[in-house]
């Protein structure tokens, strides 16, 4: 292929979706966030069970955990971030984030340092009890020390 | 000239007649997208949990956008983006395509972008978030391009914006500066920033 071809094509949402009828922005989101509502309780059940796992398997209390990938954590904490949607304003998804982010860090400086680790094992477990009942600040707060922590323990800070 | 304009709640969407082909090896994930489409009253969804069904999907052909989940074991969504583009039939090959994903490095949103996706959400999926971005979809006139390198909706942007250090004085202006991020994990806001830069002059 020679050069960049330039195509306008057909986009059949402007087609359709855009023109007289239709739902609007207001009722669309209001619509989906009651349809979202019947999928909550499932979330939450998601979330607990994910923490509880990675609190069996990479907190301190396993003497085993050393010898565990940590692709299971990040694949455990992408869960609770998938359905952190049910439990929203608790800050429960950033703080899953930063596990993930603390994983690839360490998997990239080569570190694993656990104490790291249970700090965020524990700030997950704080903020699925208390996240909501925080104030935004109060979450920024905990987050932000989250992540000068992952930045610090994974050998960047 | 593409424009960015931020909707409105009493602005009007009509999704009934789009074929929505959503892509995610998690059950529930794959749930909460199809819960919130139908929400915004779209009647026709295909679902797959893996790529390799994905693509027989767009095989069969009649969809009309796609969103996929990034990280999936074996092929990625950033795989499937890649094939759509590049192998897909026609018309197949343009259909816009979301990608949504858990963790989001910049690495992951560069190549979402690179791979040819329109857009890349990060989860949680909240619907006024999609939301957006199918309005920016329906709205915007994105051409497209088809080069050695890069296959795809033109990743360019044509608006200006406001004056440097200025964040505009129009409601649905975007700020002169978008900044760097400071963490490797990256806001919507900081997605957004890069799938559309706003700076750039043609």
């Amino acid at each position: 292929m020679s050069g960049a071809i330039f195509r306008r094509v057909p986009n059949k949402l402007a087609q359709l979706a855009v023109g007289r009828g239709g739902i609007t922005v207001a009722d669309a989101v209001k619509q989906a966030n009651t349809a979202l509502d019947g999928l909550k309780d499932t979330s939450i059940s998601i979330i607990d069970e994910k923490l509880l796992e990675i609190d069996r398997l990479f907190g301190p209390g396993n003497p085993e955990r050393a010898g565990l990938s940590l692709d299971i954590l990040y694949e455990k904490a992408s869960r609770i971030i998938d359905a952190g949607g049910g439990l929203p304003d608790s800050g429960l998804d950033e703080c899953a984030r930063a596990v993930c982010d603390l994983v690839v860090r360490s998997r990239a400086n080569r570190i694993c340092d656990w104490d790291a680790i249970d700090v965020h094992i524990a700030t997950l477990k704080v903020l699925r009890v208390q996240g909501q009942s925080l104030s935004a600040t109060q979450r920024w707060t905990v987050l932000k020390g989250l992540s000068d922590v992952t930045a610090k323990r994974a050998g960047e800070g | 000239m593409a424009t960015l304009r931020r909707m409105l709640d009493g602005d009007k969407l009509r999704l009934d007649g789009i074929h929505f082909l959503l892509v995610d090896d998690n059950s529930h994930a794959l749930q909460i997208m199809a819960q919130v489409v139908s929400g915004f009253g779209v009647r026709n969804i295909s679902k797959a949990d893996s790529a390799a069904a994905a693509r027989q999907a767009l095989l069969r052909g009649g969809v009309d956008i796609v969103l996929t989940d990034a990280q999936m074991p074996g092929e990625t969504g950033y795989q499937l983006t890649e094939w759509i583009r590049r192998e897909a039939p026609e018309p197949t090959r343009f259909v816009p395509v979301v990608i949504i994903t858990g963790h989001t490095p910049e690495s992951d949103v560069t190549l979402g972008r690179d791979m040819g996706a329109h857009f890349t959400i990060a989860k949680p999926l909240l619907p006024k978030v999609l939301l957006q971005r199918l309005f920016w979809i329906s709205y915007e006139d994105r051409q497209f391009v088809q080069a050695e390198g890069y296959v795809g909706p033109d990743r360019r942007f044509k608006r200006l914006g406001p004056p440097a250090d200025t964040d505009g004085r129009r409601s649905d202006d975007l700020k002169g500066e978008v900044g760097e991020a400071s963490q490797p994990n990256l806001s919507q806001e900081e997605i957004d920033a890069m799938m559309k830069p706003a700076k750039v002059v043609l």
